[in-house]
Parts: C-alpha cells; structure tokens; sequence
C-alpha cells in the first residue's frame, strides 16, 4: 500500500510538471495550427539555468533567482519564436523553423555544459524528506505537487474567468473572428507563446532535482509533452492538466510496477486514448459553423 | 452624399485562382446596400475581403476615404466596419457574455451609442441565456450574438453576410425586425441576403453580383419594377 502512495505522488509531482510544460504547447497549436518543436529546448534552457544557478547546497534565493531568470529567458524564446513563425504561412515550415531553433538551442547548451548527466540539488531548506504513512517522502517532491495545483487553480482562473482569458479561448476556437472584432491577434499569440515557453523553462528549473539535466532530456520531454498534449486534446487547459495527471500517473505507475515497459505504457495510453476517443479527452470547442 | 464604402477593380481569390474580378461598388453613408447573386458566386469572399479577413490581390478598398486594401482585420474593424459572417461564428467555449463582452472590451478605441446593457435591451433574448455557451444558443440566438458583437464596435459600416440562412421564418422575422429597427441609427451596410423579401425589405439598393463582378446596381423599388430583368440577374422569380 504504501509503495504505492509513493508510486502515486511520484507521479502527481511528475503530472506537475508536465501540465506547467505542456500547457503553452498546447495553446500555442491550439491557437496557430503550429506545433512548438523547440519547445523541448526551451524546457532544457531552465534545465542548465538550474546547473548553473543552484550549486549544491544553495539555498532557496538561489533556486529562486534560477526560477526567475528561467521565467525570462523561457519569455525571450517564446517571442522569438512567435516572431519567427508569424513570419511564415506554411505549417510545415513552421514546425521545421521551430525545429531547427530547438536543435540550435540544444547544440548551445551542450557546447556550453558539455555531455555530462547533471544533478541538481533540491534547495537545502526543503531537501529532505517527511514521512507519509510510514514511507520516507522527498519533501521538494511534495512542494513540487503543491505548485502544480497552485498553477492549475491559477491557470484556470486566467483562462477561464479573466477577460483575457476569454480572447484567448476565443483565438482558439476562431482567430479570423477575433480579429474582425478588433482585436489584435497576433499580441495576443506572442504573448501565449512567450508565457507558455516560459512556465517551460520554469519547469525545467523545477525539474533540476527530479530530472537533472543532460543532453537528448529535450527530445524525451518534448514527447512526453506532446503524447500529454494529444491525450488532452489540443488548444485546452482542462486537457492538458487531465493529460499531464494521467500520463504522470501512467509513468509512475509503469515504472514502480514494469520499469522495463514504462515508457511503453505512456504511447500505449495514448494509443488507447486515441482510439476511444480521437479528438483527446477534453479537446477545445472550436466555432460554431451552421 | 459621400461614399462611405468605395471599392475599385478588387481582384481576389484562394491560392492562386480568382474569384473576385474586378468589383466596383459604393455604399453611402448611411445606405444599406444587398449584394445579390447566385451561390457560389463570390459574396462572402467580398465581405471577408473588405473586411480584411482575406487579401486581395490588387485593387482598392476605401473606407471614408482611407485605403485599407490589404490591411489587418483589426486593423480594419478599428476603421469602422464590423461584421456579422456566414454562419454567424458565436464562439462555441464562451458564454453569451463573454462573446459580447470581448467585442466590448475591443471597441473601447471607439465610443458610442451602444453598450452590453443596449445590445441586451435590444435582444432580450441574449439576456436570457447570457451565461449560456455560444454552442448552446440556438440558431436564432446565435445570429442575434453576431449582430449585438458587430453592434458592440460601434460600426459605420455593417456586413451582414446570409443572416436568415438557415433560420425558420418566424425567426427570419425576429431577426429582420431587429434590422429593420436600425435603421435609424445611420448604419451604413452591405446585405447579402438569398431572401429577397428580407432584402427589399431592408435595402436601399440593390448591387447584383456575377462571377466575380457587379453586374448590375439600382435603387431596391427599381429592382423590384423590372421582375424579367430580376429574374435574368438572379435566376429566380
Ligand atoms: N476558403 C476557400 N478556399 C477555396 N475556395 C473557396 C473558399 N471559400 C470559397 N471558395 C470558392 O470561392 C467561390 C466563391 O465562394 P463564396 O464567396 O463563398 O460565394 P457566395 O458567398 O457568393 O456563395 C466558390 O467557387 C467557392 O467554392
Ligand atoms: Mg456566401
């Protein structure tokens, strides 16, 4: 029983994450057709912002600071890329523009970090662990879970009872229409393509201590992302939360139980998930068209 | 009178193929004009084009004087024209309020007569089912959503593009009144309408459209005289 709490929160930590990475990927397609393959490189940007800020035994203003400049760094390649893609029409080409930035990120950060695994330390006020029903539990994991909720609970309030929020649902569903009602649509996508690569890059902060950061991390957390992504349903917050906490729970689960399958299990529930239903589990309600 | 609307030689289409060809029309200040023609013929591609949804190829668009062929939609809308599209586009995710409400907050560039509680006051209809989905609206209320958004900008020039289509004809009346009750509000509007009723009913003057051109341009009672030369125009009694 109690392995299993810990397989549980293991992957409500996990299904964190993944929301606070997949959610501007998902937006982002939602609102321009355009799949953000850099976004992987952008999560890997706070994964190094992390190595480089928090040494070991740094203390919460360290973690903090790294957080921080994640945040901006995250935001500066977001816009770069909203830029970049706004440029272009085809989405062949901007998927393959996307790509190639995340490429050229990645290659970056290797020449700068070099090939080794790194670990990153929890900050030391919050690096041991608690017991939870007599099992030894990381604390940072727990808090880890508590942001994840905060960000849901916060999300959720911005995009699904703030009036901004109401365009930005509203450029999912029917771009062209929001424009026409004066709206200047194209500040509105670099402004949800640059917070969702930032909450990517944050996460890769967050990450540090579960994860640690080494080169080819980009491409594994971008498909996580993505089957994340497709199992929600694209363009849609409640998606990708519902995603992220069933693929968290799937890898955990996979790895406490057949290590050797785990990342199998993840394609075979998107798999299923496609099958029964193809659109995702909550997809976006695109425009009324009679 | 000034033309509010003056559209010369546009030249347009999807990929490469034309579908306007040369449109030449002007709309008043103040005059509802109904563009008529056959389906397939090249209506909505012209409102979606003056209404900068799609770009033209070559020609001009003015609207009271300032060239805005080419230009964004908003960038458009900002200049004073709003639309009411084929098919009405509620947008299905926000409620009643919130569609309103996204128009409201992007027309606060533009001040003028009308508000939320107008549009309401207007549509009591739309008050009822406020904190409904636009995919929970029925057809009626969908269209009236898509004119009290377009109201919402404060419009000088209104496109409304089919707003019967698809509606029953007690509807169609729900929503010819809410027309016809604007038309003092000296609303400049380009009508495209299949039901010629409604059309004459609301029209000034009518503007035929063929392939792609106007092809014919009368007041609405000299249009109605001449039923052989309306029959030719639009193959219909
Ligand atoms: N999005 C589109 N892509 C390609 N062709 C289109 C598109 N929309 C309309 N067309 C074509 O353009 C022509 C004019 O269509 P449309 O402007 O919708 O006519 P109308 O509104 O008068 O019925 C038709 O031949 C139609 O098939
Ligand atoms: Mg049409």
């Amino acid at each position: 029983m109690a392995t299993h709490l810990v397989s549980v929160l293991n992957g409500l930590a996990m299904g964190s994450l993944l929301f606070a990475i997949a959610l501007g990927l998902s937006l982002v397609f939602g609102m321009m057709d355009v799949l953000n393959l850099a976004h992987g490189a952008v999560y890997l940007v706070g994964a190094y912002v992390a190595v480089a800020l928090v040494t070991d035994g740094a203390g919460v203003a360290a973690f903090v600071l790294a957080v921080l400049a994640a945040a901006v760094a995250g935001a500066l390649l977001g816009g770069l890329l909203a830029a970049l893609t706004r440029a272009t029409t085809h989405h062949l080409d901007q998927a393959l523009l996307t790509l190639g930035v995340g490429l050229v990120v990645a290659e970056v950060l290797t020449l700068a970090f070099g090939t080794d695994v790194h670990s990153i330390s929890a900050p030391a006020p919050v690096g041991g662990g608690v017991t939870v029903l007599g099992e030894t539990y990381p604390v940072y994991r727990l808090l880890v879970i508590g942001f994840g909720v905060v960000l849901a609970v916060a999300v959720y309030v911005l995009v699904e009872r703030s009036p901004l929020g109401s365009v930005i649902r509203a450029t999912v569903a029917d771009r062209a229409m929001v424009a026409a009602l004066g709206v200047n649509t194209g500040r509105v996508l670099v402004g949800v393509f640059a917070a969702g690569a930032a909450l990517a890059a944050v996460g890769g902060v967050l990450a540090g201590p579960i994860l640690g950061a080494q080169p080819g991390l980009d491409e594994k957390v971008l498909l996580l992302a993505l089957v994340v992504v497709v199992i929600g349903g694209l363009g849609s917050v409640r998606g990708a939360l519902l995603g992220a906490v069933v693929i968290g729970q799937v890898q955990a689960l996979g790895t406490a139980l057949l290590p050797e399958y785990a990342s199998f299990l993840v394609f075979a529930a998107m798999a299923l998930v496609l099958l029964v239903r193809p659109a995702g589990l909550l997809p976006a309600r695109t425009g009324v068209h009679a | 009178m000034t033309d509010l609307l003056s559209v010369r030689d546009l030249r347009a289409g999807y990929a490469g193929t034309t579908v306007l060809d040369g449109v030449d029309l002007t709309v008043p200040a103040g005059t509802v004009v109904a563009l008529l023609g056959r389906n397939g013929v090249g209506k909505t591609t012209f409102v979606h084009t003056v209404m900068g949804m799609l770009k033209p190829y070559s020609g001009s668009i003015r609207i009271d004087g300032r060239e805005l062929a080419g230009a964004a939609a908003h960038t458009v809308a900002r200049g004073g024209v709003a639309i009411v599209p084929q098919g009405r586009r509620a947008f299905a995710p926000l409620t009643v309020e919130e569609n309103l409400t996204i128009a409201a907050r992007a027309s606060r560039g533009r001040p003028g007569p009308w508000t939320t509680k107008r549009v309401y006051e207007l549509m009591p209809r739309l008050a009822e089912r406020r904190g409904n989905r636009g995919d929970q609206l029925s057809g009626g209320e969908q269209q009236m959503l898509a004119i009290g958004r377009a109201l919402l900008r404060n419009p000088r020039l209104l496109l409304l593009d089919e707003p019967s289509d698809g509606l029953a004809p007690a509807v169609v009346d729900l929503i010819a009144g809410v027309l016809e009750g604007l038309r003092g509000e000296g609303i400049a509007a380009v009508l495209v309408e299949q039901d010629l009723h409604l059309a004459f009913r609301l029209a000034d003057e009518v503007a035929v459209m063929q392939k792609g051109r106007i092809v014919h341009r009368s007041s609405t009672a000299d249009f109605r005289q001449d039923r052989r030369r309306a029959h030719s125009l639009l193959g219909v009694g």
